[in-house]
């Protein structure tokens, strides 16, 4: 008796899961249309990167429902054949089964660098095109591959874009020769962390900056309390840090627990760019910058076309997602799968991976062109987008803004150097 | 500085044992490795910021609701999911508590998202500043010494009461416990509850310095075995020496070699286990009497 309810129970709790997996990864288009083509998406959709991997999806779903609206590609409907991927190793096994049972001649995806990396390698076997939207590890297009295109720029570009800011805005404002300005730059320390600081190391030696601690942590820690202690003993006057949601908000606590002064702090995406980070910090988020994508800027910097298209994507987000903005990732989805869909598919003719690979590399978007301020341009050896850039945003009254480059600045009000803990109420007033 | 890090590594020793307490005892009297621990304060957590966002309640005061809520939801584990496994072999009762935790983890997903929730309460964030050098974290120390509150309680409670001296008799030996009539599963049955009452407790002092997130509790966990287990099998003072010696650990490494900051406990708690297998207040077979 005790055994057959065990037994109920378990099946029950399993069916529970599946049910709840499907309802995750079963949130296509319109079914049956006639005429449809399926495209591949790879995305952590649970898991401990689940948060931006949904949000990327949701840039995904308006980009799909618009070409949809608008008669589809080719004249097909397009659906996604949607695998989750929490993880590298599900990585290859999801990318494995969208090629074989799906069928797929696109798989677009993964946000996460480590994802990305082994999802494209069965991608690239089997010569499929890999279309990533926003994955940044340089060792990604370091590769080789024929098939892969990244349309956001790697890693040490983006250490290097907040470390030149540093020299260039930050450092005449600091009233300090620059030989005495003191850099610290942590990171956590996988390869999305390593490469940003790599990236940025290299920009503040040059300058001629001393460069006093470079730390690295993983991001699963529950503590950063040594790390914090250790860069308050070296008092850097800078501090350029490359972290994830949880660790960044858990350092920037402990910070100000311990009192860890700095004229300047600059982020690189991660935990310094979401709402999360002011839901955590209150008013001592204002004055941090961040180096990195931004969805919310100046679209007087863009072309006609793509403020329109900016502006259709934000009432969209916005209507579906109780009238909050899309953060970056979610342009960054949109922006990838609006590409492929609208541009790249039509120009080939055909979803065939070689056409598909032809039209890409032909393409010449100038900067200003998309709703994310980029143009596009593929590298003929390494298929990386050229025209990528990060931007520079200021936290103001617990919003993020962006404020460089110039052109698509929301303000030119920018705080330097950065209020005390708990003076940040005024940054940017 | 020493100073200072030995202060943050105490405290955040509090931390670890607030997180493997609950551990322990499940471990020490039912004999069940609970791998969904880590999700029972995942959901003490949630409780909290919800109990925080819908009434305003401060985390502190919430543990009053917490505990007994998480009290039922132990016993209600214990009886839909431990004791129809307990006279499975072993690897039934891992995937038993394993699959509640993936369970868990992906219930928490669909029904709240994966944002990472915060609590901010008046001191969160803040520090006592005793010296330029040296700082403490009031929502730590909050965390701490509720903790060792309720542990002594807890103590108190399993020293003078019947139920409480019923529990300690389990853990020692069942047999000898049955044949003096206790009802050993009823005795179970308590155990878990109150193991995941101090789960939830957990998750209640500890949302004001981190956040809650679907896989929050998978951090934890794997630090609480090894202070369960380096403190010994089902002894809470050895879950409370365990906890500091790691916090310490870690916060010491951290300093000097950040490299090595998580391997440091394992290294540690490898060299334990070949000194004294049993841990450091364990007693012999502790972890092997199961409930045949």
């Amino acid at each position: 008796m005790k055994n057959k309810f065990s037994i109920l129970f378990l099946t029950l709790v399993m069916l529970i899961g599946i049910v709840g997996c499907a309802k995750e990864s079963g949130s296509d288009g319109k079914s049956g249309s006639k005429g449809s083509e399926k495209v591949g998406v790879i995305l952590p959709l649970s898991g401990p990167l689940a948060q931006l991997g949904n949000e990327v999806k949701r840039g995904f779903d308006i980009a799909q429902e618009m070409v949809n609206e608008q008669d589809g590609v080719l004249g097909k409907q397009v659906k996604f054949a949607v695998a989750d991927a929490p993880d590298s190793n599900s990585a290859t096994s999801s990318a494995n089964r969208l090629i074989q049972n799906d069928k797929v001649s696109v798989i677009t995806g993964s946000y996460s660098s480590a994802i990305s990396f082994a999802a494209s390698q069965v991608a690239e076997r089997n010569k499929v095109i890999f279309w990533e939207q926003g994955a940044v590890a340089d060792d990604i297009t370091e590769r080789g591959f024929k098939y892969l295109f990244r349309l956001i720029y790697p890693a040490s570009d983006l250490g290097r874009a907040a470390a030149n800011f540093l020299v260039d805005e930050v450092s005449p404002k600091l009233d300090m020769k620059t030989e005495d300005i003191k850099v610290a730059i942590i990171h956590e320390d996988s390869s999305y962390g390593s490469k940003v600081a790599e990236g940025a190391k290299e920009v503040v030696e040059k300058a001629g900056m001393q460069l006093v601690a470079s730390e690295a942590y993983s991001y699963k820690t529950n503590d950063l309390s040594s790390t914090v202690s250790k860069l308050k003993s070296l008092k850097p006057d800078v501090i350029i840090a490359c972290q994830y949601t949880a660790d960044g908000i858990l350092f920037w606590r402990q910070a100000k627990e311990a009192g860890l002064n700095l004229k300047a702090m600059i982020g690189n995406g991660g935990a310094h760019n979401i709402p999360d980070f002011a839901a955590a910090m209150g008013d001592d988020a204002n004055g941090i910058f961040n180096a990195g994508t931004s969805s919310n800027f100046n679209t007087d910097g863009l072309d006609a076309d793509a403020k329109k298209l900016y502006e259709e994507f934000q009432e969209r987000y916005a209507a579906k997602n109780d009238g909050n903005l899309p953060s970056a990732h979610a342009a960054m989805g949109f922006n990838a799968m609006y590409l492929l869909l609208k541009e790249v598919i039509p120009a080939a003719g055909s979803f065939k991976p070689e056409d598909i690979r032809k039209a890409a590399l032909a393409m010449d978007k100038p900067i200003g062109s998309t709703i994310v301020g980029w143009g596009v341009k593929f590298d003929p050896k390494t298929q990386n987008n050229t025209l990528a850039f990060p931007m520079i945003d200021q936290w103001q009254e617990q919003k993020i803004i962006t404020i460089y480059p110039k052109e698509f600045g929301l303000t030119e009000k920018v705080t330097i150097p950065l209020p005390e803990w708990g003076n940040r109420a005024n940054v940017g007033k | 500085m020493i100073l200072q890090i030995l202060i943050s590594g105490i405290l955040l020793g509090g931390v670890y044992i607030l997180a493997s307490i609950g551990l322990t005892l499940i471990f020490g009297v039912a004999k069940v490795v609970n791998f969904a621990h880590g999700e029972i304060l995942m959901l003490g957590m949630y409780l909290t910021f919800w109990l925080y966002s819908i009434f305003n309640l401060d985390p502190t005061y919430s543990i009053a609701i917490v505990i007994p809520i998480f009290f039922l939801l132990g016993t209600l584990m214990y009886l839909f999911v431990i004791r129809p496994s307990l006279n499975a072999p072993e690897l039934t009762q891992v995937f038993a508590t394993l699959g509640l935790s993936i369970l868990l983890q992906n219930l928490a997903l669909l029904l709240w998202g994966a944002d990472y929730r915060t609590v901010k309460t008046f001191y969160s964030n803040t520090a006592v500043t005793i010296s330029p050098e040296i700082s403490i974290s009031v929502s730590r120390v909050v965390a701490f010494v509720t903790s060792l509150l309720i542990l002594l309680v807890l103590i108190i409670f399993l020293k003078k009461t019947y139920i409480g001296k019923a529990i300690q008799a389990v853990s020692q030996d069942r047999s000898a416990a049955m044949l003096m009539g206790i009802s050993v599963k009823r005795i179970y049955m308590y155990a878990v509850g109150i193991g995941c009452a101090c789960a939830g407790l957990a998750g209640a002092l500890l949302i004001p310095q981190y956040y809650a997130f679907p896989t929050a509790g998978v951090s934890f966990i794997l630090i609480s075995f090894v202070v369960v287990v380096l403190g010994g099998i089902g002894s809470i003072p050895g879950a409370i020496v365990g906890g500091i010696i790691v916090g310490l650990l870690e916060s010491i490494t951290g300093v000097f070699v950040p490299e090595l900051k998580e391997a440091s406990y394992f290294i540690f708690f490898i060299v334990i286990l070949l000194i004294r297998p049993n841990g450091l207040f364990g007693v012999k077979g502790a972890g092997e009497e199961g409930a045949r």
